[in-house]
């Protein structure tokens, strides 16, 4: 069968956009959802350093290293050149001396360490280390997945047109047969979202646990939250919590969007408490600067903290308020609304 | 360039040291950067690439044989990096391939369109000689056949990568997929090459810019004709 060309255009069209929510003010660091997403499906060879699910501590470098000045994405428009990490910035899996503490009988004199080539690098390497001087130390958790942009740089830069977008869903899925493993998509992703398989020499991703999603059981990483975290629905499902979130309560916001590839997971920005002036007074600033958030989230994130603060306010007074309790998410199931 | 036919078995054709291939004169062709900037299927490549940063081998030296039952290509250019493993995710391997119009008059540069199909032949460093069957019509519809009738052998050697690469002159499980020789005919056949070292993949290599034709020549072996 001749293979069909098809316009990049029509390889980024869906009738509908599944869309994701994280609220970083609940988020625990607890990997749950990273352990959870590796388990089900990057347990193979040639995976090990993929984590299509990843928490790190924020401030940081990120994963894999320096991943937010590896370039990539579109600049008015336009294609932008990328650099592809490497392996040194995702590190490389520790082999420790179990044989040497377990069945040497050094146990008691001799403690369990890497062995080899020390690893400077790895998913979550910065964890709780965030930024800022005591007092006013600061950091949160930042979970990431793919963010199945309605613009994506990894279906525009594939020249063998591996990538799409599933029309029923705008799920982005790269096609293993038509792969070459060229990396141009692991150089074109900003959020370097798309990853190498070295055994398979192809390159893999996050796919928003279709398989799940089909049988109407919500994605891996959001149902293994044991903080609640994470929303599933239809972005234009009126009735769904994440149109409720990003276009009615306009809390949640995309990671870096002047990258301009649309990202269709949405953060609830995190507030924090007041910052301590020198002689111990409470500030009247948050202890997490807004100009650190205004870089990850764009300048809309000052009022999405205002309507927090606002509705929290309301509740406070005895009031009540839609955006807090679908924040707080009694119901499980109410956080996942997977039909239209 | 003329395939002539020759006495000797498959083992001995495709051994890069053998002397079958001594007396067969090489034909030297000039390569030149794949026009990357006008590739319909990437606009990524072409806002970043620039198309003089690559095609960095410039030429290749090819022969041709035949034994009635398959076909053998001699490729030999000068590479000082030798790029056999992909190491890292920024590191790419070095690759040779082979265009072969199927129908009418496909142009190189196209890769085929779909009233005239090409057939490709894709040799990478890292297949383990074991290259593959691809089918093209037009840039970015590339297409790997689910099996492979080709075979190789390759070595790099101070500063030069030999690969023979061949297959039976006809094979009837693929007639929509590859191209099939008959001794007496002319065909067309054009090369690329990829460098690992400049990261050249996907698009990005150099190319022939034009088909040249490959004589099959039927009837009595070389040796034979000449003595």
């Amino acid at each position: 069968m001749a293979y069909e060309v098809l316009k990049k255009a029509d390889l980024m069209k869906s009738k509908r956009q599944l869309a994701m929510v994280i609220d970083l003010n609940k988020c625990i660091g607890c990997h749950t959802c990273t352990i959870g997403c590796k388990r089900l499906w990057t347990e193979d060879e040639g995976m090990a350093h993929m984590y299509w699910n990843d928490v790190v501590t924020v401030p940081g470098r990120g994963y894999p290293r320096d991943w937010q000045k590896l370039g990539g994405g579109y600049k008015d428009q336009m294609p932008q050149k990328g650099t592809l990490p490497t392996k040194a910035d995702y590190g490389e899996a520790w082999e420790f001396n179990y044989e040497e503490v377990f069945f040497q009988g050094k146990g008691l004199d001799t403690h369990l360490k890497p062995t080899g080539t020390a690893t400077d690098w790895g998913p979550n390497w910065e964890e709780d280390q965030g930024a800022g001087e005591y007092p006013n130390s600061y950091y949160f958790y930042l979970p990431r997945i793919c963010n199945h942009c309605s613009k994506p740089a990894c279906v525009e830069a594939c020249p063998r047109n591996a990538l799409y977008k599933r029309p029923e869903d705008g799920i982005v899925l790269q096609d293993q047969e038509r792969c070459q493993g060229y990396r141009y998509c692991n150089e074109a992703c900003p959020y370097k979202k798309t990853y190498f398989n070295f055994k398979k020499a192809k390159s893999q991703k996050c796919i928003f646990c279709y398989p799940r999603l089909e049988k109407k059981v919500a994605n891996a990483c959001a149902r293994m939250c044991p903080g609640r975290v994470r929303w599933v629905s239809y972005k234009e499902d009126k009735s769904g919590p994440v149109y409720k979130l990003t276009e009615k309560w306009k809390v949640a916001l995309p990671l870096h969007p002047e990258f301009e590839t649309e990202p269709n997971v949405f953060y609830v920005p995190p507030l924090s408490p007041p910052q301590y002036g020198p002689d111990g007074s409470l500030l009247d600033e948050p202890r997490i600067p807004i100009e650190y958030l205004k870089s990850l989230f764009g300048p809309a994130v000052e009022e999405a903290l205002n309507t927090l603060k606002e509705e929290m306010g309301k509740r406070r007074n005895g009031g009540s308020s839609e955006l807090l309790d679908i924040l707080i998410a009694r119901r499980f199931n109410d956080m996942f609304k997977l039909e239209v | 360039m003329k395939c002539d036919k020759v006495n000797h078995t498959k083992e001995e054709i495709l051994d890069p040291g053998s002397p079958v291939w001594d007396g067969v004169k090489a034909e030297k062709i000039a390569l030149d950067s794949t026009p990357i900037n006008t590739i319909p299927t990437s606009k990524y490549i072409v806002e970043t690439i620039k198309r003089e940063k690559i095609g960095k081998v410039k030429s290749i030296e090819v022969k041709s044989l035949h034994n009635g039952k398959e076909i053998f290509f001699w490729c030999r250019w000068k590479d000082d990096t030798e790029n056999r493993e992909i190491t890292d995710v920024n590191t790419f391997v070095d690759g040779l391939g082979m265009m072969f119009p199927m129908k009418g008059d496909a142009k190189i540069e196209e890769m085929g369109s779909k009233k005239e199909p090409v057939n490709l032949w894709y040799w990478r460093a890292d297949f383990d000689d074991k290259p593959h069957n691809l089918t093209a019509q037009g840039i970015g519809s590339t297409q790997a056949s689910e099996k492979s009738f080709l075979f190789s052998k390759s070595k790099w050697e101070n500063g030069y990568w030999t690969v023979i690469m061949g297959r039976p002159l006809t094979v009837k499980a693929q007639l929509k997929e590859a191209v099939q020789f008959k001794p007496g005919q002319t065909f067309k056949a054009g090369w690329a090459v990829m460098e690992g070292s400049n990261n050249e993949r996907g698009g990005a290599m150099s190319f022939s810019v034009y088909f040249r034709n490959l004589d099959l020549v039927d009837g009595a072996p070389a040796k034979a004709r000449k003595g």
